[in-house]
């Protein structure tokens, strides 16, 4: 049974009066690309920290690649690739440099022609050949976020720590990162903070979402997507008043979303209780004043589950 | 056993890196550029206190070398231990390379010794032998000795200058750890330097041998040069017991500065 | 709708000077008041560390304990007034509130001129407080003490260091004490001046930190080891102070109006620099 890349039990981080993790849970197979979201605030970034052991947690267990975040680290450190949130580097160095440089710090690193060739298939394969000689003080926020990406590979990882690798990037570029971590999936897991709850949908098979602290959901992307109630997605034409009402009297009705338009009107029905289902359908049918143009399952997505359970939380 | 090889391993080269780049940063454009700085500031100073009639100094020439060995690059040295590692770990610079396989106590030690390193040889090694080359033929030693010191006395006097910076590179290490401000450390440091150098500190006589202005500060012996002047003149060190003790209190100051680096949260 | 025009119109008008009242209380929270406190007790044990071997050497001359605190404060203060200064202007662009602050209706000359008068105004309190509570000690000095020797007295006096010099120093006058401070200051606020320029040009906090150093040095070496030279210059005051301190004569005026020629100058060149400057 291979090592999960990350295993983290009961993780308590505390500033002072400031309780940044609450006993979070996690576990990251090997293989996987995780998307890890949450809110300003949640805890990602301290988490990715104390994984890469710049700051301790106050109580709790972390390990990467099987090896515990309190002890030094250093075969795990040189098996991960690391890009912080706002990446620093510095300033006089230019990109090729900085990779260069990066390169160096791995045992058994390439030396002469052939670190010359990683890095410039590296430089490469971030879009950064034409600024491979520019210094880091001329870069863009998006071109220092690609030179990250780029650093963070030079050690050729196991697992890759991205914190906000879309962060300051155009459209393009998102694309282009998106295009990067399906990549790199091939050879190395893949565990990365974002906001952006399109990117996860595309390239993650796993999600973990934490909110105030601690994990409020973690599963595959299909297990996270169908973890809450049936959403039912219903186009009519006519007057709706008289279904609306019948439907609201009804108690395995939960919520109805309706946007209104100039002859029709699509629902958004949530039912309480999946079993429900079947005595939805004559419901609808049954009004004379509104015909049913489309009826469906709705198409619950990533963003729906997540100001769910993130909601939800922070209601608690 | 062979983990721990492995990890030793491990952390020799990300260290050796590191120290590879800092080393890196003194060779090349910027290099030269400070070996320029240094001759200029170094030559120039005792060019000007050699040659102007009216400096009662003047005829002091390996005096006012050593002297100025033993401040300008130790001032240097104050400034860019104390930028390093403040100035890396405020802009997070410090983070991204520990989190690469880099042991904390490699990053200090590769960042402290190699600007000690560099600032030797630039700013002590090559002036002073720049002006090893020309004071003879300026003659301000006839003061002193009607010939110029032997080269292997000089060279071990410009050894013990070397102790000197690197003390103080060690001591600013450790304040810029410990303090985390930039200005504070810097005057904490040249403070250090100013007090163990000045007689109003009214550290006991015979605690100079034991101390680094034993080094830098006034010899106990002939009251008036520093023992690196009386060496080259052909006295004997009489403060030799300084040089273990200051390269072990350099070595103490180090290894405080990477105890309690281990436990910074970066 | 008045007002808001009014208010903008007031805005217009207010030139290159526009914000300085705020950003100048911003800036002078950054002194006051630990900072200032801090160099006040600096400037006390510096005396200290003086007066406690002058007693116990017995030396009875004024001139060794005047002598040597004045270099010794002079050198603390030149040496502080660089270090807290050394992050005023760039350390503000690196963190990026520079940039912050120049996108309000601010003048970015204001925002120098509130650095360095905030500058100015601690290190005022700083010589005065300091300069008000050493003098009754050296009033007391001075009564104690022998203060006509004979030329071989002097001379047997040059093997103790501390007695080497200012064998002929009397306290001197209340206005002569005064001048000599208010000359202090004007060198310090000199050096603070150079420090907004090298800011405001350099992109190295450690250039600026050791271009700052190398003027304070300059100034210091050059009062040390220069005559006449230095009069109108820096070095000039600092030259001046220490000869008072010798029982010679000096000229403050000269050095004084120099010293604040020079601050008017490079504080203007660091307000035309910064407003010029790309705030990337």
């Amino acid at each position: 049974m291979t090592v999960p890349a990350i295993e983290i039990r009961q993780l308590k981080k505390r500033y002072r009066k400031v309780e940044a993790l609450r006993g979070l849970e996690l576990t990251v197979d090997q293989g996987s690309v995780c998307g890890f979201l949450g809110p300003n605030g949640a805890g990602k970034t301290t988490t990715m920290k104390i994984l890469m052991g710049l700051i301790r947690s106050s109580s709790g267990w972390a390990a990467v690649l099987g090896d515990d975040v309190r002890d030094a680290g250093l075969p795990a450190r040189a098996r991960i690739g690391y890009l912080p949130q706002d990446p620093v580097f510095p300033p006089s160095q230019t990109v090729r440099g900085v990779v260069a440089s990066v390169a160096r710090l791995y045992p058994g690193h390439p030396r002469g022609a052939e670190l010359r060739r990683r890095v410039d298939d590296l430089i490469d394969r971030v879009g950064m050949t034409d600024k491979a000689r520019r210094r880091v003080r001329g870069l863009s926020g998006g071109e220092r976020q690609r030179l990250g990406v780029a650093q963070a590979l030079v050690g050729e990882p196991d697992l890759v720590i991205l914190d906000e690798p879309s962060a300051g990037l155009d459209p393009m570029g998102r694309r282009d990162m998106l295009a990067l971590i399906e990549e790199i999936s091939s050879q190395a897991t893949v565990f990365y903070s974002t906001h952006i709850l399109d990117d996860v949908e595309r390239v993650s098979d796993t999600v973990v979402m934490i909110s105030r602290g601690r994990a409020v959901a973690q599963g595959s992307l299909d297990e996270i997507l169908t973890v809450s109630k049936a959403d039912y997605a219903v186009r009519f034409r006519g007057e709706t008043a008289g279904i609306h009402d019948r439907l609201t009297a009804e108690p395995w009705v939960g919520e109805i979303d309706i946007r209104r338009y100039t002859e029709i009107e699509d629902w958004r029905i949530r039912l309480a209780d999946d079993s429900a289902a079947d005595r939805l359908i004559p419901l609808l049918a049954s009004d004379g004043a509104c015909d049913v143009i489309e009826f469906h399952l709705s198409d619950r997505r990533l963003e729906d589950a997540y100001l769910e359970l993130v909601g939800a939380d922070d209601g608690d | 056993m062979a983990t721990d090889v492995h990890t030793v391993r491990i952390g020799l080269s990300g260290s050796w890196g590191v120290l590879r780049g800092e080393l890196g940063s003194w060779i090349g454009r910027r290099g030269l550029f400070q070996l320029i700085l240094w001759l200029a500031i170094i030559e120039g100073f005792l060019y000007y206190t050699v040659a102007t009639e009216n400096q009662p100094f003047g005829k002091l020439g390996y005096e006012n070398l050593l002297n100025m060995l033993m401040f300008f690059p130790v001032i240097a040295g104050i400034i860019l231990a104390e930028a390093a590692i403040i100035g890396e770990y405020h802009s997070g610079i410090a983070a991204w390379l520990v989190s690469k396989p880099v042991p904390r106590a490699g990053y200090v030690t590769a960042k402290l010794g190699g600007l000690w390193v560099g600032l030797s040889v630039t700013a002590i090694l090559i002036p002073g032998l720049v002006a090893n080359w020309w004071l003879p033929i300026v003659e301000p030693y006839r003061f002193v000795t009607p010939e110029p010191p032997p080269f292997g006395r000089f060279l071990a006097a410009l050894g013990v200058t070397i102790v000197v910076l690197g003390f103080f590179i060690a001591l600013t290490g450790f304040l810029a750890v410990v303090v985390r401000r930039r200005g504070i450390v810097a005057l904490l440091a040249m403070a250090a330097w100013l007090l163990l150098r000045i007689p109003l500190a009214q550290i006991p006589t015979s605690w100079h041998r034991y101390l680094p202005s034993g080094l830098y500060g006034t010899s106990q012996t002939t009251g008036g040069w520093i023992p690196g002047m009386e060496y080259i003149h052909g006295h004997p060190f009489n403060q030799a017991s300084a040089v273990p003790v200051t390269m072990l209190a350099a070595a103490l100051l180090v290894a405080g500065a990477v105890l309690i680096y281990q436990r910074l949260e970066l | 709708m008045m007002a808001e025009v009014a208010a903008l119109d007031r805005i217009a008008r207010s030139g290159p000077l526009r914000g300085l009242p705020g950003l100048l209380g911003v800036e002078l929270r950054v002194w006051f008041p630990w900072r200032v406190l801090s160099l006040i007790v600096a400037g006390l044990s510096v005396f200290a560390l003086v007066y406690v071997p002058w007693r116990g050497l017995e030396v009875n001359q004024l001139g060794p304990l005047m002598i040597w605190f004045l270099v010794f404060w002079i050198a603390m203060l030149l040496v502080s007034t660089v270090a807290l200064t050394e992050g005023a202007v760039l350390g503000e662009i690196e963190r990026g509130s520079a940039s912050w602050l120049v996108a309000m209706p601010i003048a970015r000359p204001a925002v120098i001129l509130a650095k360095f008068t905030a500058a100015a105004m601690a290190l005022a309190v700083t010589v005065s407080v300091t300069g008000a509570a050493v003098y009754p000690v050296l009033a007391d000095a001075s009564e104690r003490g022998i203060t006509d020797f004979s030329a071989q007295e002097v001379f047997e006096l040059a093997e103790n260091p501390i007695g080497q010099w200012g064998a002929y120093t009397r306290l001197p006058s209340w206005g002569t004490y005064v001048a000599m401070l208010l000359s202090l200051w004007a060198l310090l606020v000199f050096i603070a001046a150079l420090m907004m320029f090298f800011g405001s040009v350099v992109r190295s906090r450690t250039a600026v930190f050791g271009l700052g150093l190398g003027a304070a040095g300059i100034v210091f070496a050059s009062a040390l080891i220069t005559g006449s030279a230095s009069a109108a210059t820096p070095a000039g005051i600092a030259r001046a102070v220490i000869d008072i301190a010798q029982g010679k004569e000096a000229v403050l005026m000269a050095p004084v109006m120099g010293t604040l020629l020079a601050s008017g100058v490079a504080v203007v060149l660091a307000m035309w620099s910064f407003n010029r400057r790309e705030l990337t």
